[in-house]
C-alpha cells in the first residue's frame, strides 16, 4: 500500500471524500534536509532580524533588548514627526521620477539595441550602458559630485557656462538636488534594466510580428500592441523592484548631502531617517518604528503594483 | 604574431616596472627591543581606518610602514607571548561593524570614534580601566595631554567617574589662512587667537574678484554639511553658548537651552558667513586647492594643513609652508571642537591582562611617533618632541587640544548628532540658498525636539 493511500483519510460529509495530506511524511525527509541550510540561514538572518525589530519597536531602546516597553510611543513618535514626512516626501518623489524615468528609457534603449542588425554592435551597446551598474554606488558619488561640483570649476557647469548659462548648484540648491539625484541614479540604473528587457525581448514570438506585418502594421504599432503588451509582466516586476529600491535611498544621498539630507533637507530620505534615529542618537526603539512603517508603505505600494497587474491581465 | 608581441610586451613591462621599484627600504629602527613583559595570550584588535600593510602615500609618494611590520619589528620583541590578531574596518562603517563585534565577543581591544566609544560605555559594552591603570606602576597617565585625559567624553564616563579609553589620536581642527591673499587685498593678517567677529570681518573684506588676479576669491570655507558640526562647537565656545544644563548620563533630565541668544548669535554668524563662502561648503567642496599654489580660499576654519606638509614633504619646497599660516580656534583661549580617538577594552575581553599591555603599547609614545612619522597622527601626548619642527599646524591643533573641554554640544551626545548637527547644517543650507528662516522660531523648534526627545528617554 502506498504511503499516500495510508495517509488519506476518509470523511463521510455529505457523500463527498477529501484526502487531506499529512504536513510530513518520511518522503519529503530528503527534501526538507536538502533545503535546511537555506532555511535556518532565513530563519536567523532574515526572521529573527525582523521579530527583533519588531519587539524593539516597542520598546525604549537603545541598541539592546534591554529597556521599558513603550508601547505605541515610537510608532507616535515618528508619525508626528515632520522630519519623517518629510523624509518620505523626498524619498516618493526621487523614487517615482527614477523609477518611470529609468523603466521607460531602458525599455527604449532596449527595444533599439534589440533592433540592431550586426550583432556585433548589439553587443557593444550592451556593454556601454551596463558599464555603470559595476560602478559602485559610492564611486559614482564622489564621481558625480566632481560632475556637479557647484562652482564653474564642475564640468557641467563649465560645458553650459560656454553657452552663457549661469552655474547650477546642482547638488547645493534644494531646485535641483533631488532631480540631480534622479540622473545620478539613472546613470547607474539603465543598463541593468537594458539587459533584462533586452533578455525579455527574445522571448517575444517572431510570428507574432510576421502576422502583424502581414495586416499591414508599422514598426510603432508592433510595438505598442505586440512588445508592449507581450512584456508587461516583465516592466511590472522592474518596476517593483525599482520602487522597493528607490525607497531604501539610503548611500548617494547621505554621501552628498550628509546628515542633514543637504540642502536644506531636499535629500533626506526615510532610511536616512532611520540611520539618523538608530545609529547616531542610538535610538532604536524609534527606528525600528520607522524601518517597520517605511515596511508597511513598500508592502502597501507592492500590493498596488501587483494589484494593477493581475487586474490588467484580465482586461 | 601576435604572441609574441605580447611575449615581448609583457617582458617590456616587467623591465620597466622593475626599474622604477626602488630598491630603498624604509627600515625603522627598533628603538628598544628589551622583553617588556613575559605575558601570554591572544588578543584580537580591531582598528578602525588604520593601515595594516605598508605601502607608498598617494599624495607625497614616501613609502610607509603599515602595523603589520610595525608589530613584528617594535611589538613582538617586546611581548613575545602575545600573539595579536588584527582586524581592519573601514571607517565608513565601523560602528555598526565594531558594535557588532563586540556585542557578539569577537574583539578584545578596539580603536575606534571617540562618539562610538562613549555611547558604547553608556550601554555597558566597555571595561572600565581605573583598576588597571591604578595597578600598573609603569602607566603614567601624565605622558597625555591633560585636557584630553582629563576632560574627554571619548575617554572618560560623562560623570567622569570612569576612565574607560587611553586616547591615541588627536582630530586636527585649527584656522588656517592664506597671507598671500591677505597681501593681495591688503588686510591685516588674522589675529593669533581670532575672534567671530574678526573672521567675518576679513572674510567679508576678501570676497569678490581680487585686485591683483582678477579671480574670483572667497573670504572663507567651512564643512558645512561636518558630521560633528565642529565650526559651530567652536563657535559656541566664542559665544559662550552651552546648549543646555545636565549630563550625558542623564539624558532625560538635560535642561535644554537651544534657542538661547548666545545659539541666536552662533546662527546669525553662520547666516552672514555663508555669504562669503563658496557653494561647495554645502557637499564639502570648494576647498580643493586650499594650501596649494591655486588657492582662492582667504581662511579656512577646521583645517588641518595636510594637503600644505604633503607638498612640502613631496618635494621639499616650504614656500607654501610660509604662505599658509594657522591660528588657534575661535573660542577665547584658542578652544574648538577636539576629536579624540581612542583605544578601548571589550567588557568581557578573553585575557585583560595581555589586552592590558597591547592597549598600553598601542596608545604609548613608541607607536604614536610611528604614526605620526609614517601617517602624520596627530599624537596626544603632551611631550612629542619627535614632531617636525616645521610642523606648526601639528603643534598649533595641540594647543587647542590642550585648552579645549567638551560640553554638551558634542557628537558623544546622540541627540547633538542625530538632530543639532543636521538642523545646524540644514541651517547653513537655507542661509547659503539666500532662505535662512527665522533664527528664533527655527531654534524654538530644535529646543521643542530637544524636550521631547529627552522625555522620551
Amino acid at each position: 500500500m502506498s504511503s499516500e493511500l495510508k495517509t488519506s483519510i476518509v470523511i463521510p460529509k455529505q457523500g463527498t471524500t477529501i484526502r487531506r495530506k499529512k504536513f510530513f511524511t518520511r518522503r519529503d525527509v530528503a527534501g526538507y534536509l536538502f533545503s535546511a541550510p537555506l532555511l535556518i540561514g532565513i530563519v536567523v538572518f532574515s526572521i529573527y532580524p525582523m521579530i527583533g525589530a519588531l519587539i524593539l519597536s516597542f520598546k525604549k531602546s537603545s541598541q539592546t533588548f534591554e529597556g521599558d516597553w513603550a508601547g505605541l510611543n515610537n510608532y507616535k513618535y515618528v508619525l508626528t514627526d515632520s522630519l519623517f514626512w518629510q523624509s518620505i516626501y523626498n524619498t516618493f518623489y526621487m523614487g517615482i521620477l527614477s523609477v518611470v524615468l529609468g523603466v521607460s528609457l531602458s525599455f527604449i534603449l532596449a527595444t533599439l539595441i534589440h533592433n540592431i542588425s550586426w550583432l556585433k554592435w548589439r553587443n557593444f551597446f550592451k556593454g556601454v550602458y551596463f558599464l555603470p551598474n559595476v560602478v559602485s554606488l559610492v564611486a559614482t558619488s564622489i564621481l558625480f559630485s566632481f560632475l556637479f561640483n557647484p562652482g564653474s570649476e564642475g564640468l557641467l557647469n563649465y560645458v553650459i557656462g560656454l553657452v552663457g548659462i549661469e552655474p547650477i548648484g546642482w547638488f547645493t540648491d534644494p531646485k535641483y538636488a533631488r532631480f540631480s539625484i534622479v540622473i545620478m541614479t539613472l546613470w547607474g540604473m539603465l543598463g541593468y534594466n537594458t539587459i533584462i528587457f533586452i533578455a525579455a525581448l527574445t522571448s517575444v514570438p517572431r510570428d507574432l510580428y510576421e502576422a502583424a506585418e502581414v495586416d499591414g502594421a508599422n514598426w510603432l504599432k508592433k510595438w505598442l500592441y505586440i512588445t508592449i503588451p507581450y512584456l508587461k509582466p516583465i516592466i511590472i516586476f522592474m518596476v517593483i523592484i525599482g520602487t522597493i529600491n528607490a525607497m531604501k535611498r539610503f548611500t548617494d544621498v547621505w554621501l552628498i548631502g550628509g546628515t542633514a539630507g543637504n540642502p536644506a533637507g531636499s535629500l533626506m530620505t526615510a532610511v536616512l531617517y532611520i540611520y539618523r534615529n538608530g545609529f547616531l542618537s542610538s535610538q532604536m526603539g524609534i527606528a525600528t518604528a520607522a524601518s517597520y512603517i517605511l515596511f508597511f508603505f513598500i508592502l502597501v505600494l507592492t500590493i498596488v503594483l501587483m494589484l494593477t497587474n493581475r487586474k490588467s491581465n484580465f482586461d | 604574431m601576435i604572441k609574441k608581441f605580447y611575449l615581448v610586451l609583457i617582458a617590456l613591462i616587467m623591465l620597466t616596472t622593475a626599474a622604477c621599484s626602488s630598491t630603498s627600504s624604509n627600515e625603522e629602527k627598533a628603538s628598544d627591543v628589551e622583553v617588556v613583559s613575559e605575558v601570554e595570550g591572544t588578543v584580537r584588535v580591531s582598528l578602525a581606518g588604520w593601515q595594516l600593510e605598508s605601502g607608498i602615500d598617494p599624495i607625497t609618494g614616501i613609502e610607509n610602514v603599515g602595523l603589520e611590520e610595525f608589530i613584528k619589528k617594535e611589538f613582538e620583541p617586546r611581548y613575545p607571548n602575545i600573539k595579536l590578531e588584527l582586524y581592519q574596518v573601514p571607517w565608513e562603517n565601523a560602528q555598526a561593524k565594531q558594535t557588532a563585534m563586540l556585542k557578539s565577543g569577537d574583539v578584545d581591544v578596539l580603536y575606534t570614534g571617540g562618539a562610538f566609544a562613549s555611547q558604547w560605555q553608556q550601554q555597558g559594552l566597555l571595561k572600565g580601566l581605573d583598576e588597571l591603570i591604578a595597578n600598573d606602576s609603569t602607566f603614567d597617565p601624565s605622558i597625555y595631554l591633560e585636557g584630553v585625559w582629563e576632560n574627554s567624553y571619548s575617554t572618560k564616563s560623562f560623570d567622569k567617574s570612569v576612565h574607560f579609553g587611553i586616547p591615541a589620536v588627536l582630530g586636527r581642527r585649527i584656522i588656517i589662512y592664506d597671507k598671500k591673499l591677505f597681501d593681495e587685498w591688503g588686510v591685516d593678517y588674522l589675529s593669533e587667537n581670532p575672534t567671530p567677529e574678526e573672521v567675518l570681518e576679513k572674510a567679508k573684506a576678501m570676497t569678490g574678484k581680487n585686485p591683483k588676479t582678477g579671480e574670483q576669491n572667497f573670504g572663507i570655507w567651512w564643512d558645512g554639511k561636518a558630521l560633528n558640526a565642529s565650526t559651530f562647537v567652536a563657535l559656541s565656545h566664542a559665544f559662550g553658548a552651552t546648549g543646555g544644563e545636565g549630563t550625558l548620563n542623564d539624558l532625560k533630565n538635560i535642561k535644554w537651552n537651544l534657542n538661547s541668544p548666545e545659539v541666536v548669535e552662533i546662527l546669525e554668524w553662520l547666516e552672514a558667513a555663508s555669504k562669503y563662502a563658496p557653494p561647495g561648503i554645502l557637499n564639502t567642496q570648494g576647498n580643493e586647492n586650499f594650501g596649494l599654489e591655486k588657492n582662492n580660499i582667504a581662511i579656512h576654519l577646521d583645517a588641518n594643513g595636510a594637503s600644505t606638509m604633503g607638498e612640502v614633504m613631496a618635494n621639499g619646497d616650504t614656500k607654501l609652508l610660509d604662505r599658509f599660516e594657522s591660528t588657534l580656534n575661535l573660542g577665547p583661549n584658542g578652544e574648538g571642537w577636539v576629536a579624540v580617538d581612542p583605544f578601548v577594552m571589550a567588557k568581557d575581553a578573553k585575557n585583560v591582562e595581555a589586552s592590558w599591555e597591547v592597549l598600553k603599547f598601542l596608545t604609548g609614545p613608541i607607536t604614536q611617533k610611528h604614526n605620526y612619522d609614517n601617517f602624520k597622527f596627530t599624537p596626544t601626548l603632551a611631550d612629542a618632541s619627535f614632531v617636525a619642527k616645521e610642523d606648526k599646524y601639528m603643534k598649533t591643533s595641540m594647543e587647542i587640544a590642550q585648552v579645549s573641554k567638551s560640553t554638551l554640544l558634542d557628537e558623544a551626545n546622540p541627540f547633538f548628532g542625530s538632530e543639532i548637527v543636521p538642523a545646524i547644517n540644514g541651517f547653513i543650507s537655507k542661509a547659503h540658498n539666500g532662505k535662512a528662516p527665522d533664527i528664533q522660531s527655527y531654534l524654538d523648534d530644535l529646543q521643542k525636539r530637544a524636550e521631547k526627545w529627552s522625555s522620551n528617554q
